[in-house]
């Protein structure tokens, strides 16, 4: 790891650890903003992804092709669930990228706040349906981890954004004071 | 059988009158020269304006557009220009060019990526040249103003990168030369700065600034102390310029002033454009390109895309009104209601300075930007959702 990247991540740990939101998206954006070569836990949630079971689960309500699923709170561009894909895995032939944004949306169902990963799939061209444009806690790319304008394709052979993915990746707990 | 006979009479009628019409022009249309294409006339007038698309008609293959936003020219584009994937434009006026910061894959969607600052001629709106930018590694997201920069009289380009690592490209647009790539730890973003330097947004909440030498290297830096809260009430990225003063609007409508004329950032008095009333009905600024601020007869103005009842995630919808502010007083001088929604707004320069918006019903709508009056509207090629709008006379 270079020098300016060992400044990045102490800097970007530094600001995560200061912020006021929830604890574990301060941790997590502090991970990704900062580690950019070693973003181990979202590689491993792509790859757990494609094995993920899709069978309705009673706690977890809702249409996966509509921008009002709860998941969906801070999407920002086509849903994978109509493009070939689904709510946690990439369309055929296209790759899913490791580096991506987060958000903390409230499922309804259990009452729990959950930091949903929004992996983007790349390498095909814009899948072109369902686009949503959910927004909450969406800053600008000064806090890159909370950016949905940016195409997170990154680690991938094409960053030709095709459509996004919601993966449940953790609960938010409340930072403690 | 009635109506067959009708249609025959007029038909009859009209030949009639054509016959009697041609003798009254004894001489034929002169013959025409093929070959022609047109040329446009620099410096271009003061009210033409560049359309920006994210994707029109795709993401890889989009363009910009040069339009003259005056009611008789409603049906009508001037010329266009590819603008690739995410591109950002930047309008020259030291040189008759136009420079586009975009990026080709070879076989598309797919093969070798290769990052270019295309230079077309504003005359004849072809390629003149090109700077292939190194290392593949131009931020590419939602097209944004502050992504691809001045910088020194335009002398400078600065080209925003992000792998996720931030940096910036320092390329010299005389030369054609590519000088430097500056690491930018935590910030984001390029504000022009100083004689030859740029500002940026950190995630600490501060702003870095740095001046460049000749040879595009960091000269001098300067940091503020922290003024953007990113948590509760984040600056958007884009802010008015006025006098070499920037000045940053936040979710909630705080304006934060900064005069970025010096080699180092001056944070000055924040206000707040909303009132109580205003602040408990939720009027916040929204949009994609939700602010631009003019000197309008010689006064600072902001003019501000506005909605109501805004809430956490509603900060890029835009707004269906614009409020129209004085710097010097904070005073809000008028209010002009927009024909629809949008999510972009500019102001051009000049005599009779116009505001301009896109809206989501895929329209640029004109106003005079002194009194509000409409002044024409005209449809665009895609949706005015992520449609920037640089005036040819900034």
């Amino acid at each position: 790891m270079s020098t300016i990247d060992r400044i990045t991540e102490k800097l970007a740990r530094g600001v995560a650890n200061r912020t006021s939101r929830r604890g574990l998206f301060a941790w997590l954006g502090g991970t990704l903003a900062g580690a950019a070569a070693i973003p181990a836990l979202p590689i491993e949630r792509a790859q757990a992804a494609e094995t993920t079971s899709n069978a309705p689960n009673p706690q977890d309500v809702g249409d996966a092709s509509s921008c009002g699923y709860w998941r969906y709170c801070a999407i920002d561009g086509f849903l994978c669930d109509c493009c070939g894909g689904s709510v946690n895995a990439c369309p055929p032939g296209t790759t899913m990228s490791p580096i991506t944004w987060l958000g903390t949306c409230r499922n309804p169902t259990d009452g729990r706040n959950y930091i949903i990963s929004y992996n983007d799939c790349c390498g095909k061209p814009a899948c072109g349906r369902c686009l949503c444009s959910n927004e909450q806690g969406e800053r600008p790319m000064a806090r890159p981890q909370a950016n949905n304008e940016t195409v997170w394709c990154f680690g991938v052979p094409s960053q030709s954004y095709t459509c996004s993915t919601a993966i449940v990746v953790g609960v938010a707990t409340e930072r403690k004071q | 059988m009635i109506g067959r006979w009708i249609g025959g009479a007029l038909l009859a009628a009209r030949l009639a009158a054509g016959v009697a019409e041609a003798q009254t022009f004894p001489n034929p249309l002169p013959i025409e020269n093929a070959g022609t294409v047109t040329r446009l006339p620099t410096p271009y007038p003061d009210n033409w304006v560049f359309l920006d698309y994210l994707a029109s008609p795709g993401l890889i293959d989009s363009k910009a557009e040069l339009v003259n936003p005056d009611a008789r020219y409603a049906k009508q584009v001037i010329g266009q220009f590819s603008a690739s994937y995410y591109a950002n434009i930047l309008v020259g006026t030291a040189r008759p060019e136009v420079y586009v910061a975009e990026t080709f894959y070879s076989r598309g969607t797919r093969g070798t990526r290769t990052d270019v600052i295309t230079l077309y001629d504003k005359e004849t709106l072809s390629p003149r040249d090109e700077i292939v930018l190194p290392g593949a590694k131009r931020w590419v997201g939602v097209v944004q103003p502050n992504a691809f920069q001045f910088a020194d009289h335009e002398t400078l380009g600065l080209v925003y990168n992000f792998t996720p690592r931030s940096t910036v490209t320092v390329v010299n647009l005389v030369t054609r030369q590519v000088l430097n790539e500056v690491p930018l730890p935590g910030c984001a973003m390029i504000y022009p700065t100083g004689p030859r330097g740029f500002s940026s947004m950190c995630a600490d909440g501060t702003m870095v600034s740095v001046q460049l030498d000749k040879e595009g290297a960091v000269a001098t830096q300067n940091v503020t102390t922290a003024f953007n809260d990113l948590n509760d009430d984040p600056l958007f990225a884009a802010p008015g310029v006025i006098d070499g003063v920037s000045y940053f609007v936040s979710y909630k409508g705080k304006v934060h002033p900064v005069d970025l004329s010096g080699v180092a950032p001056r944070l000055l008095s924040t206000w707040s454009l909303v009132t109580d009333d205003e602040a408990k009905a939720n009027w916040r600024p929204s949009g994609n390109q939700q602010i631009a601020g003019q000197l309008v007869g010689g006064a600072g103005r902001l003019y501000l895309l506005m909605q109501p009842n805004g809430k956490d995630g509603s900060h890029l919808e835009g707004g269906n009104q614009v409020w129209v502010l004085d710097v010097a007083s904070h005073a809000k001088l008028a209010t002009i209601m927009l024909k629809g929604q949008a999510q972009c707004i500019a102001v051009s320069g000049g005599e009779h300075p116009r505001l301009m918006a896109t809206t989501l019903g895929a329209s640029l709508q004109v106003y005079d930007a002194i009194s509000g009056a409409p002044i024409a509207s005209m449809p665009i090629a895609s949706t005015g959702a992520e449609t920037l709008i640089y005036p040819a006379r900034p």
